[in-house]
């Protein structure tokens, strides 16, 4: 035995035990040598340690394993297990002859052998890794791969490639495939596929098929025959690699099926012998060998290899969340079925007990007792202690509040440190912790971190890529906070304006739109440059140009110009995106050669167009085009009656301020015709304008032409006509009678209007006969309303028409007279 | 029911050098039909489009107002008490009241700045509302063209009007040739805008055919040239629209009573509903008509009593109530232009038909007993029309007869097919409920009119007749059970000069014996129908006839049937 230990009362130097013995009990010629200091005691170990060799010393239990590995299949196996622990070179030789006599035990052995990592193994491991029975092939394949054996291990993912159906293979190939891509294809495999494609994936080795195997395994049914054959092997593979992320997957994902499921029996194939047999399938006894052996891992790692247990079993506690735990009782906490949680973070706690039939944690005495202050329960917190990392990891993944109060108080007790080296991105992950002071963790070292002069832009870019609406309100702020330093970046500026989130994409083009008046011209020119080419590219996803032609339309349209000739516009504007069809549209205004190009019809029709940045350019060069237009104001006439009010509003402003005097009466009535009453109303004030100068007659056919538009207004413009000529010479004609019909049937007629047409009739039936007989119809058609000032009026007319003209009909009977 | 509809180019006004072009384009789907002339008188037809359109969109279907703002409001005011409930302190009851008032007055600034934004989002709506919801909504009008006549039908989205529009051939000049058949239009907005356009001073050729023009009157669809081109609509077309376009042609052949009425009597009525709005029932219109005297409109519950000027010429007294007067508005616009309109009812809570004559145009609007109560909900019309069995391949020669002569009575067809004027009715009932003919009212004929674009084959004459044979409503079901058990008879059936007046006696399945009373006309259709049984107490015939009453005029068509094979014809 070498043991060193401190050399009292002096801690900088260690004395050394050199002891000798069958066993460790047999211990004797003891020597105590030193004291040393520590590089001495280094040289000196190693010294005695070769010494104690040359005597023919083996290290404590190394030769009781070999010797094992001669015993019974099992006492063989278990012997392999723990020799590939030890990774001792002295082993390959007898675990390579065990293996030449091996059964049952044969993986057990060639995992070791593995694990150890000598090159010995390598020809046994290539054969193995060939085998079609899973275990054997499984076993060849992780002892390849912890032996790095390149060559090797590219047949083997040829060959489980091979295996992969098509549709995995396919999406796993996909230029853009993702971990969640992946899964959903294996997913929607026939359960008889699922497994051996997910063992499959898992053998590549790859971090894609990694993150597919982490992705799928809450949604995969564990305990379905067919499938948990696999997952076991996911999991003995995940040991075996000693990968941390996918054991804490399928750990956490067997240790919740196991809640839910007592297993089931169906008629398997075996690998083995190819019989059919009934099989149990993840029973409760799988069920709890299976938990038992992941804590056993667990354990396994902090006796041989303390730096990794950390770090694993922080991956399964992050797996944990709310759905896991079960609602507390007299004896039994809310975590109380979740076993390895329990070992890992209670695993040295007096205030529960392990009832190891059920694997059930219960409160050990009648009542739940509070923890005491200053007791550490998880199991090896020395190791904790020693990869502070993992607490990082626990805040950035934890789902759980006690897994974060744990990670909390070991931060606040003595790694405040490891948060403030933490990488910006597991801090960002803190803001969405369930946890309300890692959030508060967070939001500190995220503020103490910016500096808004110099800003961590890698850090903003983290954060504007988030997405999520509690992180995006603080990113908002820092961004604006350090716009002059990240709008001077035209790399950053172009990255920060691609996010994914539209709030934020708008938020960067409106503080990149404040702050670029004041960046050096050539940076503008750079950014111009860029955004250019990369609105003329096809956007990956709709709105990705937006904050791009935000940018260009308001900051940038100056260095733009130059850059695009009116031939790129027209392309841009013909296949481009909906940000680059606007910016095309504000630069069309720049280029006065359009007006020519485009010619000044075609240019008013753009008018109306729904790109609004294109109906502000076209009305820009409209208002270029004023001679011309004043020659010939016709391309406007179409702008009126655009859908767009701006359009409507501008054409209208222009027409009447600008083009009015040359503006004749067909337009005024071309106007009139509208069936937009800002239009009507241009056309009515045309019209007037030429009133005076109107002969009777020509205004006659004026009416007759208005009296057919359906709309009132304009009913009213041509009563207003009617009514201009002096009362002796007002007459009807038949053409009047859609005006006078209308009105007088209106259900909501203006009052003036219909008092107006009544007082017409009247008028003109009493001045001449031929209006008489006009009227007298209509009036006795509409005598019969109920309104009492219409029909007063009305039977007042038909009266007078009564007794001015006898002879005419008249539906109107006077008492005591003759009935026409 | 998905209806697919395609245009080849859209509908819409084209003016051009002294004459517009108003063209319809039919939907490419359906048979070639087409047709070409120049409108005489734009005027009415415009009118009577723009009442067709306002058909096809009007959804007066009762809906409970959804507030959101008012229950927002409410659970504000709920969450503020329960706040306080909480609170001991009267210093920070008063502190949480102060800052309740600080919040409302920040709440008000935050309203009125996103003003412009609401404006904006209100904006966008309507514009989804008349660009998209019409794609997907509004099942465009069926037109149908036939020798004498151009006819549109269509059904009101809340399925309880239905509006046939018929313009004679008469009002065209320079006919061009044409094809008969029934098709769909393209019914848009922009089409009901381009109605407006129509003139008396400029020639308008009136053209229907699946091309439309290629020129739009609009912008927008200038600059669209795919929707232009091509345009598809998949209109979600309910069981009920399609069951409802036939039964509206079994009550339109009812015998009803009928008189006219002047523009203005409807112009007074719609007035008055215009200025007075009221909450309390009977919100019906109820018609006193009274042999000799004039019709008496009453408006309830305000009981304004409108008298019109025509007399009645029934013979027999009757107060008629009709609910959903409001749908009436829609023929506003056709007072102007109208010359006379014809009323028909069939009864208190029953189908109304308003036939408007514009001088060579008619426009039918037919209501169901009120809004809510569609053609389909509970209204079984066509158990009151004549049910004498038919064959399959009656039908089907029937229905080549009038398909070749595209409109004839039932006599003509009678004739024409050799089959007893009983039967010939009986197949055109078929016929119309299979939606391959229609009653036109106003002329008083049969059309031929294929709803449905599939040829009507033998199978699916005897999938018409079928229903007869195997009745699928139950009343009828059980009338034929009640006549089958020889539980109904016949105690007196007295001619009249309408047709046949009858007292029975009947037991159904269940309950006592009653005493239904019958008023048949010569053609089998019930004028009138009482019974003594539960059903007829609380439905009257708004939910169609009660099993006694069918049973009662089974045994009567029974009887009718044996004097018809001993040699004798119903008068006509």
């Amino acid at each position: 035995m070498l043991r060193a230990e401190p050399a009292w009362p002096r801690e900088d130097l260690f004395t050394l035990l050199v002891a000798r013995g069958k066993t460790r009990k047999t211990l004797r010629q003891a020597t105590l040598l030193g004291p040393f200091d520590a590089a001495e005691l280094t040289a000196r170990m190693d010294a005695e340690a070769q010494a104690l060799r040359g005597e023919g010393f083996l290290p404590g239990g190394l030769e009781a394993r070999i010797q094992a590995l001669q015993g019974t299949p099992r006492e063989r196996a278990l012997a392999a297990v723990r020799l590939g622990w030890r990774r001792d070179p002295a082993a390959v030789e007898p675990l390579l002859q065990a293996f030449s006599t091996a059964g049952f035990e044969r993986s057990a052995v060639l995992d070791a052998l593995g694990l150890i990592g000598d090159g010995r193994a390598l020809s046994v491991a290539r054969a193995e890794a060939e085998k079609k029975l899973l275990s054997r092939r499984r076993s060849g394949v992780e002892a390849l791969r912890n032996l790095d054996d390149a060559e090797g291990l590219v047949l083997a993912r040829g060959r489980a490639l091979d295996r992969l159906p098509d549709e995995v293979r396919l999406a796993l190939e996909a230029p853009v495939a993702t971990a969640e891509s992946v899964a959903a294809v294996l997913l929607a495999l026939p359960v008889k596929e699922k497994g051996l494609a997910l063992d499959s994936l898992y053998e590549l080795g790859t971090p894609l098929a990694a993150s597919t195997v982490i992705a799928a395994l809450p949604k995969l049914e564990l305990a379905a025959p067919h499938v948990w054959r696999y997952v076991k092997s996911v999991l003995k593979r995940s040991l075996l690699r000693r990968d941390a992320p996918v054991f804490g997957a399928v750990a956490h994902a067997i240790e919740r099926a196991a809640r839910k499921t007592p297993g089931t029996q169906a008629e398997l194939k075996s690998g083995l012998d190819g019989s059919v047999r009934k099989t149990a399938v993840f029973r409760r006894l799988t069920q709890i060998y299976v938990m038992r052996l992941s804590w056993r891992h667990l354990r396994d790692l902090a006796r041989y290899e303390p730096g990794r247990y950390a770090e694993a079993a922080a991956e399964v506690l992050a797996r944990y969340g709310p759905e896991d735990t079960t609602e507390p009782t007299a004896i039994a906490g809310s975590l109380s079925t979740c076993h390895l949680l329990h070992r890992i973070l209670l695993g040295r706690s007096e205030r529960f007990e392990l009832e190891r039939s059920a694997l059930l944690h219960r409160v050990r005495g009648k009542k739940p007792s509070a923890l005491k202050k200053g007791v550490r329960e998880e199991s090896y917190p020395e190791l904790w202690d020693a990869s502070p990392g993992a607490y990082i990891r626990l805040l950035a993944a934890g789902r759980l509040r006690e897994v974060h109060e744990f990670a909390l108080t070991a931060v606040k007790r003595a790694h405040r440190s490891a948060v403030e080296t933490a990488a910006a991105a597991d801090i960002v992950a803190f803001l969405s912790a369930p946890h309300e002071e890692t959030v508060e963790l967070g939001l500190i070292e995220l503020n103490r971190r910016f500096d808004p002069r110099a800003p961590d832009l890698e850090l903003l870019q983290a954060l504007a890529k988030d997405g999520r609406p509690a992180v995006r309100e603080q990113t908002l702020r820092w961004l604006e906070l350090a716009a002059p330093v990240w709008t001077r970046n035209v790399e950053r500026t172009l990255a920060l304006l691609d996010s994914k989130d539209g709030l934020l994409r708008e938020a960067v083009a409106n503080l990149a739109v404040a702050e670029l008046p004041e960046a050096g011209a050539e940076l503008r020119q750079a950014l111009a440059e860029r955004i250019a080419r990369l609105l003329v590219a096809k956007e990956t996803e709709p709105g990705q140009h937006d904050g791009l032609a935000r940018v260009a339309s308001l900051a940038l349209l100056d260095e733009l110009t130059p850059l695009m000739s009116l031939d790129d516009l027209i392309v841009l504007f013909a296949t481009g995106s909906s940000g680059a069809r606007s910016v095309a549209g504000a630069l069309l205004g720049r280029h006065p050669e359009a007006l020519d190009a485009i010619g000044l019809s075609r240019l008013a029709a753009l008018g109306s167009h729904e790109v609004a940045s294109l109906r502000e350019s076209v009305r820009a060069l409209l208002l270029s085009a004023l001679p011309a237009l004043r020659l010939d104001p016709s391309p406007l006439f179409a702008l009126v009656e655009s859908e767009w009010p701006d359009a409507r509003t501008f054409a209208l402003d222009l027409l009447r301020s600008e083009l009015a005097p040359s503006l004749g009466r067909a337009v005024a009535l071309g106007f009139l015709d509208s069936r937009r009453p800002e239009v009507q109303r241009l056309g009515r004030d045309l019209l007037y304008r030429d009133v005076p100068s109107l002969s009777p007659h020509e205004i006659d056919s004026i009416v007759d032409r208005l009296v057919q538009h359906p709309d009132r207004a304009v009913h009213a413009v041509a009563l207003e006509l009617l009514l201009l000529a002096p009362e002796s010479e007002r007459t009807l004609r038949p053409e009047l009678l859609p005006l006078l019909r209308g009105t007088l049937f209106d259900l909501t007629p203006q009052r003036a209007t219909k008092r107006g047409v009544l007082a017409l009739l009247r008028s003109a039936a009493l001045r001449d006969e031929a209006s008489a007989r006009l009227a007298a119809p209509l009036l006795s058609d509409f005598v019969g309303t109920k309104g009492r000032l219409d029909f007063e009026e009305t039977i007042a007319t038909l009266v007078e028409i009564r007794l001015a003209y006898p002879g005419l009909a008249n539906r109107l009977q006077l008492v005591g007279g003759p009935t026409a | 029911m998905i209806e697919n509809l395609r245009y080849a180019a859209a509908s819409g006004l084209v003016q051009r050098a002294g004459h517009s072009e108003l063209g319809l384009a039919t939907n490419t789907l359906r048979g070639n039909v087409y047709f070409s002339g120049l409108l005489r008188q734009p005027l009415p037809l415009r009118e009577a489009l723009g009442a067709l359109r306002g058909v096809v969109v009007s959804d007066l279907k009762f809906r409970p107002k959804d507030r959101p703002k008012f229950q927002a409001w409410l659970e504000e005011e709920d969450r503020r008490f329960l706040a306080t409930l909480g609170i001991k302190s009267e210093h920070a009851r008063q502190e949480l009241e102060r800052l309740n008032v600080s919040l409302d007055a920040l709440n008000r600034i935050r309203e009125k700045r996103r003003e412009a934004f609401h404006a904006a989002r209100l904006a966008y709506f309507r514009f989804v509302l008349e660009n998209e919801y019409e794609k997907f909504y509004i099942l465009d009008p069926v037109i149908t063209v036939h020798p004498d006549e151009v006819f549109f039908e269509a059904f009101s989205r809340d399925e309880s009007s239905y509006a046939r529009l018929g313009v004679s051939q008469d009002l065209f000049d320079d006919v061009g040739p044409f094809a008969c058949g029934t098709t769909n239009i393209d019914f848009s907005a922009s089409l009901a805008e381009g109605f407006d356009r129509l003139r008396a001073y400029r020639d308008t050729r009136f053209a229907i055919g699946p091309s439309g023009f290629a020129v739009a009157t609009n912008t927008t669809t200038a600059t669209n040239e795919d929707s232009e081109v091509h345009h598809e609509k998949k209109v979600d077309l309910p069981e009920s629209w399609v069951r409802g376009f036939l039964q509206v042609q079994s009550a339109m052949s009812l015998s009803m009573p009928r008189f006219s009425l002047a523009p203005v009597d409807l112009y007074n009525i719609c007035r008055f509903l215009k200025s007075h709005r009221t909450r309390k029932s009977p919100r019906a219109l109820r018609w006193e008509l009274e042999p000799g005297k004039r019709v008496r409109a009453v408006l309830e519950p305000w009981g304004h009593v409108i008298e019109l000027s025509t007399i009645y010429d029934g013979t027999k007294a009757q107060s008629i109530r009709t609910w959903g007067r409001d749908r009436l508005k829609v023929l506003a616009r056709l007072l102007p232009v109208a010359q006379r309109i014809d009323v028909h009812l069939a009864g208190t809570g029953l189908p109304s038909f308003y036939v408007l004559d514009l001088g060579g145009i008619s426009f039918t609007l037919a209501l169901s007993g009120w809004t809510d109560n569609d053609w389909t909900g509970g209204a079984k019309f066509d158990l009151l029309t004549r049910r004498l069995t038919g064959t399959a391949a009656e039908v089907l020669t029937v229905y080549e007869a009038l398909r070749l002569r595209r409109f004839a009575t039932d006599a003509e067809l009678a004739e024409v097919t050799g089959f007893g004027i009983e039967k010939c009715r009986t197949t055109l009932s078929y016929l119309c409920q299979a939606g391959r003919a229609i009653y036109d009212l106003g002329k008083r004929v049969y059309r031929h009119r294929d709803l449905f674009f599939d040829p009507f084959t033998l199978q699916d004459a005897a999938a018409a007749v079928k229903p007869a044979l195997e009745e699928k409503a139950p009343e009828a079901k059980a009338a034929k059970h009640i006549h089958e058990a020889e539980d109904v008879r016949v105690i007196a059936r007295r001619p009249v000069t309408t047709g046949y007046k009858l007292s029975g006696s009947a037991r159904g399945a269940s309950g006592p014996r009653v005493r239904p009373l019958l008023h048949v006309d010569y053609e089998g259709q019930i004028i009138e129908a009482s019974c003594t049984c539960a059903h007829f107490r609380s439905h009257g015939l708004t939910q169609g006839p009660c099993e006694h009453v069918l049973a009662l005029r089974l045994a009567h068509m029974e009887r009718l049937a044996k004097e018809d094979s001993k040699g004798g014809l119903a008068p006509a």
